[in-house]
C-alpha cells in the first residue's frame, strides 16, 4: 500500500518524524557546524546527543576544511577577536539582496589582557591581541604577539580556552668559539620563536612547542645559529627543555602543520626552501624529504607557497612560478617520490584578476584535481572547483581600506577541551561567561561577501591534472 | 546458494513486484546478503518488506551510476520530503551503506540554514527545554543565531526557506 501523498502547502509537516536514533544521528553527522548549533537548541534528547564527544569526534572526522578570517589591519590597529567561518562550497551560499553573503556565524577569540575597560580611553589594542600560531584538530594556538610566548589553547566554536603556563625564558649563549658574545651589541644577537601546536595519535596527547632561533651576528652577517626548544604536554603544568641538533640554517619557518605526530614547516634558508619537521616521538628536529617539489632551488616568493594538510594527507601549494599554481600531495607519508601533483593550473585567471596577488589554499583534492580558494589583495575570495561551478569571485564589502584577512584553515569541531586536556589540572574557561559580552568598536561593522562574477572554466585557463592514483578517469 | 546457480537474486518487493537483481548488486544490501546466507536451503524469493517497486527502481539506478563510476550524478532533488523519508527507511531496512550515506546527505541539505522552529516542526520534536534552559542554550550559541530572524515559537507556523 502506498503512502498517501501529502499536499504541499505552507505550513510544514512532521516530515521526518518517529526517526529511529541511527538514522537521525547519521543525518546529524553530516550537517555543517552552524546548522548542528542550531539542532543543538531543539530538543533536550537532540543536545544530549550532539554534546557527547564520541558524536563530537565523528562529526570532525568527516567535516570538510574550512577557513577562519580573521579581519587585520596594516597599521594594527585592531584586536582582531572576532573570526568568520568561511566554508568552501560557494554553491551553498545563500545570497540574500543586493547580491550580499552574510559571513555567519560569527567566533571570538579571548582577549589577552583581561583587565579590558570599555571605557578606558587608552586601550591600546596590542594590549590585548593574539598571534595565532596554527590551528591542529579544530583547536587554536594563541600567541603573545611581541615575546611569541604560546599562551593559549582555544576553541573557537565552542568558546572554551586553556591558559598555558609561561616556558622559561631563553638565555643566549654567552660565548662561542672564545668570543664572548656579550661584547656584542644587542642588535647583534637576535631570538626568533617559532611556536607550533601538534597532536601525537599514539599518546592521544597535545603538544606545543617554542623554537627559538639564535642568530648571533657579528659584522652585519650572520655567523652562527642556535636553537633552544621547549616542549609542552596539554594538561601538564610546565615545559621541558629538549636538545635538538641544528640540522640546517634557518631564515624563517613557516606553515606549521601537524600530520602523523609530527610538526612540519616550510624551511626558507639562505638560498633553499625545504621541509622541516618535529617528530614527536623521537623528538628530533630534522629535514622531512621534499624530493622534487622545490628542485628549482631559487629563492621562491615566501607569500605564494604553502603547507598544509588535507585529509591527513601533507599538501604543499606552490604559485610562485608565473606560470602558474602547483599542488604536490604526499601519497605515502615520508616518501619523497610519493610527493605527487596533483594538479597545475597554467593559467589561472583572465586578465583581469591575473595581476593581482594572493594567497592559494587548497581546499580539498579528488581525482579530477582539487578545489582552490584564492584571497587576493584586492579583497576578493575566488573560489574554484573545476568540473563543477569553475571560478566564482565574492568581493568582501564592510571592512575600511587598511583591512586585509588572515586566513586559517581550520575544521570546525565540537570536541571539548575538557575532553582534550587530561587530567584536572587546568582549568577549561569559556569566553562566553567572560568576554563575550563586551563590545569592542571595530565590532560594528557588519562583513559581507557580494558575488561579482562566476567564469566559465573552459574560457579562463588551460588545466593539467595527474590524478592517476586518485582513480583518475579523465583526460586532462 | 540462493535461487539457482546464475547471478541473479529475485527479491520480492512489499507491492508484489518480483525483481531479478545480479548477485552484486543483493551483495550492497546487508540484510538480503544475511538472509541469503543463513538459508539452508536454496531460496527461490526473498521478500523484502518496506520496499516498494519505485525504491527498487532507483536503487537500481543508483547501482547502475555506481558501477559507472558516476555515483555522483544520482540526485534525489526530485523527491519531496515525504518521498525521500520513505526511501531513506527503506534503504536504511536493506542495511545499504553508500546509498545510506547518499540519503542522508540529502536530508541534512534540506536542512541546512534553517531555523529552530523550521527543524523541530520537520522531525516532529516537541520542545521540551524550560525556557530559561532554552535561553541559556540559546544565548551560548548566540552567534550561529546572529543575523537571523528570531525564529518563531513553536505556536507559529511561518515556513523559513
Amino acid at each position: 500500500m502506498l503512502p498517501m501523498k501529502r499536499e504541499k502547502d505552507d505550513s510544514i509537516y512532521p516530515y521526518f518524524d518517529n526517526l529511529p536514533e541511527p538514522l537521525t544521528t547519521q543525518i546529524l553527522l553530516q550537517l555543517p557546524i552552524n546548522t548542528l548549533l542550531i539542532c543543538r537548541c531543539v530538543c533536550t534528547n537532540w543536545k544530549m546527543l550532539i554534546s557527547e564527544p564520541r558524536f563530537a569526534k565523528l562529526h570532525f572526522q568527516q567535516s570538510p576544511t574550512c577557513f577562519m578570517i580573521r579581519p587585520c589591519d596594516v597599521n594594527d590597529s585592531l584586536v582582531s577577536r572576532t573570526m568568520y567561518l568561511l566554508e568552501c562550497d560557494p554553491q551553498k551560499f545563500q545570497i540574500g539582496c543586493n547580491n550580499h553573503v552574510k559571513l555567519a556565524p560569527i567566533f571570538k577569540l579571548p582577549l589577552r589582557d583581561t583587565k579590558f575597560k570599555n571605557k578606558k580611553r587608552d586601550n591600546n589594542p596590542l594590549h590585548y591581541k593574539f598571534l595565532i600560531a596554527n590551528s591542529c584538530n579544530g583547536l587554536l594556538c594563541l600567541c603573545h604577539p611581541y615575546k611569541g610566548n604560546p599562551s593559549v589553547i582555544c576553541n573557537p566554536i565552542t568558546g572554551e580556552f586553556i591558559r598555558l603556563p609561561k616556558p622559561t625564558t631563553v638565555t643566549p649563549p654567552s660565548s662561542y668559539k672564545g668570543i664572548d658574545l656579550f661584547r656584542l651589541s644587542p642588535s647583534s644577537l637576535r631570538i626568533e620563536p617559532i611556536v607550533a601546536f601538534g597532536f601525537q595519535p599514539k599518546t592521544n596527547e597535545y603538544k606545543v612547542i617554542k623554537l627559538c632561533v639564535i642568530n648571533v651576528r657579528r659584522h652585519m652577517n650572520p655567523s652562527f645559529q642556535r636553537l633552544t626548544l621547549q616542549i609542552h604536554t596539554l594538561g601538564t603544568p610546565s615545559w621541558r627543555n629538549v636538545e635538538v641538533d641544528h640540522p640546517i640554517f634557518i631564515s624563517s619557518l613557516t606553515h606549521a602543520t601537524s600530520v602523523n605526530g609530527t610538526l612540519h614547516w616550510i624551511r626558507f634558508g639562505r638560498w633553499q626552501v625545504s621541509i622541516l619537521c618535529f617528530n614527536f616521538e623521537s623528538e628530533r628536529l630534522q629535514s622531512f624529504p621534499s624530493a622534487h617539489v622545490f628542485e628549482k632551488n631559487e629563492i621562491l616568493d615566501k607569500g605564494r607557497i604553502s603547507m598544509g594538510e588535507l585529509r591527513g594527507f601533507l599538501y604543499i601549494c606552490d604559485a610562485s612560478s608565473p606560470h602558474g599554481i602547483t599542488m604536490w600531495i604526499m601519497k605515502n607519508y615520508g616518501i619523497g617520490e610519493s610527493w605527487t601533483k596533483v594538479y597545475n593550473i597554467d593559467t589561472f585567471l583572465s586578465n583581469d584578476l591575473s595581476s593581482h596577488i594572493g594567497s592559494y589554499w587548497p581546499v580539498k583534492h579528488f581525482e579530477e584535481g582539487a578545489a582552490l580558494l584564492s584571497y587576493h589583495s584586492s579583497n576578493c575570495f575566488i573560489f574554484y572547483e573545476p568540473g563543477k561551478y569553475g571560478f566564482k569571485v565574492f568581493r568582501i564589502h564592510g571592512i575600511h581600506q587598511s583591512k586585509y584577512f588572515q586566513l586559517i584553515p581550520h575544521i570546525p569541531s565540537l570536541i571539548s577541551l575538557k575532553d582534550v586536556v587530561k587530567g584536572d589540572n587546568v582549568e577549561v574557561l569559556n569566553i562566553h561567561s567572560r568576554c563575550a559580552k563586551l563590545e569592542l568598536c571595530e565590532e560594528n561593522e557588519v562583513v559581507s561577501l557580494v558575488q561579482e562574477f562566476v567564469c566559465d572554466l573552459a574560457s579562463t585557463c588551460s588545466l593539467s591534472s595527474y590524478g592517476k592514483e586518485f582513480g583518475d578517469e579523465h583526460a586532462s | 546458494m540462493a535461487s539457482s546457480s546464475s547471478n541473479l537474486i529475485s527479491l520480492k518487493t512489499s507491492d508484489g513486484t518480483v525483481f531479478k537483481v545480479e548477485r552484486a548488486l543483493a551483495k550492497t544490501m546487508k540484510t538480503v546478503q544475511a538472509i541469503i546466507e543463513e538459508a539452508d536451503a536454496n531460496i527461490y524469493m526473498i521478500p523484502i518488506h518496506n520496499v516498494f517497486s519505485h525504491h527498487m527502481d532507483m536503487i537500481i539506478d543508483y547501482y547502475k551510476l555506481s558501477v559507472a563510476g558516476k555515483s555522483k550524478e544520482f540526485s534525489v532533488e526530485k523527491l519531496d520530503n515525504d518521498e525521500l523519508k520513505d526511501f531513506l527507511l527503506a534503504v536504511h531496512y536493506l542495511n545499504m551503506e553508500d546509498l545510506f550515506e547518499v540519503l542522508t546527505q540529502a536530508v541534512a541539505d534540506r536542512l541546512e540554514k534553517k531555523s529552530v522552529g523550521y527543524v523541530r516542526k520537520y522531525f516532529g520534536i516537541e520542545n521540551d527545554f524550560t525556557p530559561e534552559e532554552y535561553a541559556a542554550i540559546r544565548k551560548k550559541n548566540d552567534w550561529a543565531f546572529k543575523g537571523d530572524d528570531i525564529e518563531p515559537e513553536e505556536d507559529e507556523e511561518k515556513q523559513e526557506e
